[in-house]
């Protein structure tokens, strides 16, 4: 399908600065690569170096200008190479521009597709912009910001960028750093960008989405207020859990001539009667049963669905609620977005009421919903605002499912002041805990929050692709050791 | 395909961890006999208002009949027995006086439940004084004890199964809480002698005895009297075990209820705080979901179970492989190959315990930081003295800083970043509401984070947002439409309600299918009330203009008629192409798998079959199409 063909261009920066973060932008890099090898195969990928010591891309040939500007790689469907280009980047001698590095990136893009594709490719930038950029020939460096922006809007080309920094810079770079977070910032007003800062090499490999995966909706259609307002809304899962990849079983049976055997193993079912195990029950001859205490109550299918509940599509307004009435520990399960119906103005200006409203007034609102037609089943849950504080994001919603009664065991438990007088702190202990727990910050005014989830990367996966590739070159290879970030 | 029925409250998500389940220390099966005291002062009535009064019997009757109910669904390998004490007829294994065990047809005395048990349980009280009667047992001048026979019927009933794999209970529901009261001298402490020795014996036989009083506010029930001793309360135990005294019924069902579980620990972890300190604590699931009992097949001439047998075929040659010791994962057009060994090899970073990483703010934790039911935490002092000293520090700094820790958590398998928030204990009429603890969230990682909002951006800074005036109509909107008294799960699962009501039908043999409420629908009638109709149009219209209606009306009927046009024309293009063919034929001669599946697909158009799935399930629908 064409929509899965989209095209990346990797602009990074290796000049002297950053040669000390390289280990952990090719990691991200060839994690990056190694997902679209197995998840994404048709998207392509090009690579390119800046402040290197060579010099080689068509604009500098073209029209000049452009040094230490690098093509690795031009734009190709991803392959094994670029993961083995990725693991070993050159080292580069030279401050780097990244202003010349984009306009390289886009002559490819354009080059490549021209008025095709628009929409499918994307630019994507790691530096960690403490280089000056230079002059422009004519105009203020703002100009030529708003020039190259304005031709990535019109080819439709996106715009990544993580910037990395360790340490608070030293005063002399700051007027550099600052100029440079503003020319970024700059792009990011006239285009569809998103600009990341980390501190941290963690962090960093966090910081990119490695995996594409195209957002379906849940449900589309009308968040009822009452029978005579409704919203028109798209809902998407906002978190979803990405599970270990499933391996399949593998045969040898088949001889090693057999240059086109699959190896993969057929699971087949077989059910016998209890009393006589040598009789096999043909699927025609089995029937469903549920249990209910000891006993097993056998229901046909068609008589199963022509009784159980078939509630009627549709997301319903219960009312709203004090936020604090519901308590954190009772979202249930991996969470829900709802976002106004893309171009329905009325639809986003509603949501942004509604969000904004509950938000001044820290309210949320309950819902029932039935996602599809024919679904046997409820949820109760909780929608609370996601007010946007981008111009061009829309406001909207998270949604998370809220326990039924049957869901909830009350235990109970005994309230600690009824424990003995030994088993509470005194005050000299209460103390030591608490300054324990202000000294242990994660989130200190002056950094960037640590450990924060969306930049923190699931580590046993990530172990698996290392190993996966490192085993596709050495068969042999045993589990690198783990060693804690 | 299971037939264990699963725990429902066990944690479900790390069932495949072997390591992790031998570390559980509870017998997952529970043998519970139910003690009723039948004595006339059970049949007082509670309260004061007369229409609604109801007798301590009735809250009795009532809590335990709900909790067979959630057992049913929930645990069903677990047993039960009933047995009421204090009545005028008798029966009992051992013909003791004073004793009668309730029971229905084909259950043994102490077995799992069963609807038909629940239905004649449940409406007992109608036929409690004819058929069993009431009658204080313990009388000046009488041998009879009918609370020492009672312990004796129960303990015999919990005589089968071994303590290690079963965990026993007797759960006794009185509100006398001096039963020896009217007697006197010699007898009195004989008595009571003999009577906590039978309790005690039971105790050494791995039977735990509970006691669950019914009492209200003038007429606390005073555990000192003699319970105390019966169940072995000692020191500070015995203050410990408040009763709460209740002012309304349902409240005393409520708290007899929730009473009536057992605590289950799902397992013991190592917390540890920071280098060279760890606490240990026991993990609770208070929140999972209950799904649908697994399905069980049968055979549908005889009724029985079948056992499911799985085999493993090469997909290339067709011969049987045993357990295949590889895995692959095709990965730069080869498959890399990956023992059992090495994969679990990779899963293993945690020693499973739980490591605090540091503290944030409590607002750092977003509403889309969530991914799975929380797990509840509580310290223990069985193996690490001081836990639950420095569990209640941090509990009372987190609690006041405003702040959650942060930690890394996860068996053998699957490792989470979690959040342990605090939370304080809560407690109203109806008994506690939240325990005191922390609950612990599992996050996402990034992986696990979609940033669909993004989507929606667009490359012009022309995205329209609220203005005031419209904010201020959704809060006029939002507050006339607050829900009262709204409580998290004060809803039933109409999903499972009726799946359950069903199989209880089924069970009992009814013809009729029940009419199961749905609580979850919007309340029609409130929604009609002025105020609101008024503010939900206020708001409307600020929003969405005056017009809108007819707006949407006219737009809609434009689209409808285009989407439908297209229907039309897509079914006529399919009838045509699908007349090409003759499909009898093919379908005779098992030629439909030559055609393509969009020709397969014209034929299902043409006469409005589902055109989902495989090409081969295509086929057989087209198969039956045709009545072959």
């Amino acid at each position: 399908m064409a929509r899965s063909k989209e095209a990346l261009v990797l602009l990074l920066d290796v000049g002297p600065s950053m040669h000390s973060i390289l280990p952990e932008v090719e990691k991200l890099c060839t994690m990056l690569v190694q997902k679209k090898l197995m998840f994404n195969k048709n998207h392509e990928v090009g690579v390119v170096l800046f402040g290197t010591e060579e010099t080689k891309n068509e604009l500098e040939k073209e029209v000049g200008g452009y040094e230490n500007v690098f093509v690795l790689r031009d734009i190709k469907v991803v392959d094994a190479d670029v993961v083995d280009i990725l693991h070993n980047i050159p080292r580069g001698k030279f401050p780097g521009d990244f202003v010349d590095a984009i306009v390289v990136g886009i002559d490819m893009l354009i080059k490549k597709f021209g008025e095709t594709n628009k929409g499918k490719q994307c630019l994507c930038l790691v530096t960690n912009a403490q280089c000056p950029t230079k002059d422009p020939y004519e105009g203020t460096k703002e100009d030529q910001v708003d020039k190259i922006s304005s031709n990535m809007k019109a080819h439709g080309i996106k715009f990544d960028c993580v910037v990395i920094r360790e340490n608070p810079v030293e005063s002399a770079g700051k007027s550099v750093i600052d100029e440079n977070d503003h020319l970024l910032n700059q792009f990011s007003k006239n285009t569809i960008s998103k600009i990341v800062h980390v501190d941290s090499p963690l962090a960093l490999l966090g910081a990119l989405r490695t995996r594409s995966i195209s957002p379906v909706t849940v449900f589309r259609g009308d968040l009822e207020l009452g029978s005579t307002m409704k919203i028109k809304v798209w809902v998407y899962k906002k978190t979803s859990e990405e599970k270990f990849p499933a391996l399949k079983k593998y045969s040898d049976k088949a001889p090693s001539s057999d240059k086109y055997a699959t190896h993969e193993v057929k699971v087949d079912f077989e059910y016998r009667s209890k009393e006589d195990p040598d009789k096999v029950v043909p699927p025609e001859q089995r029937i469903k049963g549920y249990r209910y205490g000891p006993q097993v109550i056998p229901i046909s299918s068609a008589e199963w669905d022509s009784v159980k509940l078939k509630p009627d599509k549709g997301v319903k307004l219960l009312g709203f609620t004090d936020s604090s009435n519901i308590k954190r520990h009772y979202y249930m399960k991996d969470v829900y977005t709802f976002i106004p119906e893309p171009g329905n103005r009325k639809a986003i200006v509603a949501v942004s009421a509604i969000a904004r409203a509950m938000k001044e007034l820290n309210k949320v609102a309950i819902l029932r919903c039935v996602w599809k037609q024919g679904q046997g089943s409820v949820v109760i849950g909780i929608l609370s605002p996601n007010v946007s504080c981008m111009d061009n994001i829309p406001d909207s919603f998270y949604f998370n499912i809220l326990p039924f009664a049957e869901d909830v065991r009350e235990f109970q438990f005994p309230s600690f002041s009824r424990f003995p007088a030994t088993w509470l702190p005194n005050a000299h202990q209460q103390e030591a805990s608490d300054n324990f727990v202000r000294m242990l910050d994660l989130a200190p005014s002056d950094r960037e929050e640590m450990l924060k989830p969306e930049f923190t990367p699931n580590p046993v996966l990530e172990r698996f692709y290392r190993y996966l590739d490192l085993k596709s070159k050495q068969p042999d290879a045993s589990v690198p050791p783990w060693t804690a970030p | 395909m299971n037939l264990d029925p699963q725990g429902l409250f066990r944690d479900h998500s790390d069932s495949d961890d072997e390591f992790e389940l031998e570390k559980e220390k509870d017998p997952s099966k529970e043998m519970v006999v139910y003690l009723i005291d039948a004595s006339p002062k059970m049949f007082d009535l509670v309260g004061n208002d007369e229409d609604k009064s109801q007798t301590y019997f009735h809250a009795a009757i009532s809590s335990i009949s709900q909790s067979l109910k959630t057992q049913i669904i929930g645990k069903s390998s677990d047993e039960v027995a009933i047995c009421f004490f204090n009545t005028k007829e008798k029966k009992n294994l051992q013909d003791l006086n004073g004793v009668f065990v309730f029971n229905v047809n084909d259950r043994e005395f102490l077995d799992q439940p069963t609807a038909k048990l629940i239905k004649e349980f449940s409406c007992i009280e109608g036929t409690f004084m004819s058929n069993i009667g009431s009658q204080y047992g313990i009388i000046p001048g009488s041998r009879e004890n009918s609370l020492y026979s009672a312990l004796w019927v129960a303990q015999a009933l919990l005589r089968k199964g071994s303590p290690k794999y079963v965990s026993k209970r007797i759960l006794v529901f009185t509100n006398e809480d001096n039963p020896f009261g009217n007697i006197t001298g010699a007898a009195k402490t004989d008595m009571i002698r003999t009577t906590v020795q039978r309790a005690y014996d039971a105790q050494e036989m791995g039977i735990s005895i509970e006691i669950l009083p019914l009492s209200i506010p003038n007429e606390p029930f005073n555990v000192s009297h003699f319970y105390a001793d019966l169940i072995g309360l000692e020191g500070d135990e015995v203050a410990q075990f408040l009763p709460s005294a209740v002012e309304r019924l349902e409240d005393m069902t409520d708290q007899l209820t929730k009473r009536i579980f057992k605590k289950r620990i799902v397992r013991t972890i190592s917390f540890s705080i920071a280098e060279g300190i760890n606490i240990e604590v026991n993990t609770y699931a208070l929140i999972r979901p209950a799904l649908p009992g697994s399905v069980t097949w049968l055979d549908s001439v005889t009724n029985l179970s079948l056992k499911a047998e799985r085999s493993f075929i090469c997909a290339d040659t067709g011969a049987l492989v045993h357990e295949p010791p590889k895995r692959f994962h095709p990965y730069k057009n080869e498959n890399v190959k990956f023992s059992v060994d090495e994969l679990s090899e990779i899963k293993r970073i945690s020693n499973g315990h739980l490591c605090l990483l540091g503290f944030k703010p409590l607002d750092l934790l977003k509403d889309y930081h969530n991914l799975k039911p929380s797990t509840f935490i509580f310290p223990t002092d069985e193996a690490i003295i001081g836990s639950t000293k420095i569990f209640i520090a941090l509990h009372r700094s987190m609690l006041q800083l405003k702040r959650f820790a942060l930690a890394f958590y996860g068996g053998s398998a699957n490792p989470r970043l979690v959040a342990l928030v605090a939370q304080d204990g809560v407690t109203s009429s109806s008994g506690q509401v939240e325990p005191p603890g922390m609950h612990m969230i599992y996050l996402p990682f990034s992986d696990d984070i979609r940033h669909v909002e993004e989507l929606q951006t667009t490359a012009d800074a022309g995205v329209p947002h609220a203005t005031d005036d419209q904010i201020k109509k959704a809060s006029v909107l939002m507050k006339r439409m607050e829900l009262k008294d709204f409580s998290v799960c004060q809803f039933a699962n109409p999903a499972l309600q009726r799946h359950y009501g069903i199989l209880q039908a089924l069970a009992l043999g009814e013809d009729e299918m029940p009419d199961i409420k749905d609580e979850t629908l919007p309340d029609e009638d409130g929604m009609a009330r002025p105020t609101i109709v008024n503010a939900l149009e206020d708001f409307k219209i600020a929003v969405y203009g005056e017009n809108h209606d007819l707006e949407e009306v006219s737009s809609k009927k434009s689209s409808g008629t285009d989407a439908s046009r297209k229907r039309k024309a897509m079914v006529e293009a399919a009838v045509e192409s699908a007349a090409n063919h003759d499909w009898a034929d093919l379908a005779d001669n098992g030629k439909l798998k030559d055609l393509t599946v969009p020709e397969l697909k014209n034929y299902l158009t043409a006469h409005n079959i589902p055109v989902t799935g495989k090409k081969e399930a295509l086929i057989s629908r087209i198969l039956t199409h045709l009545g072959r």
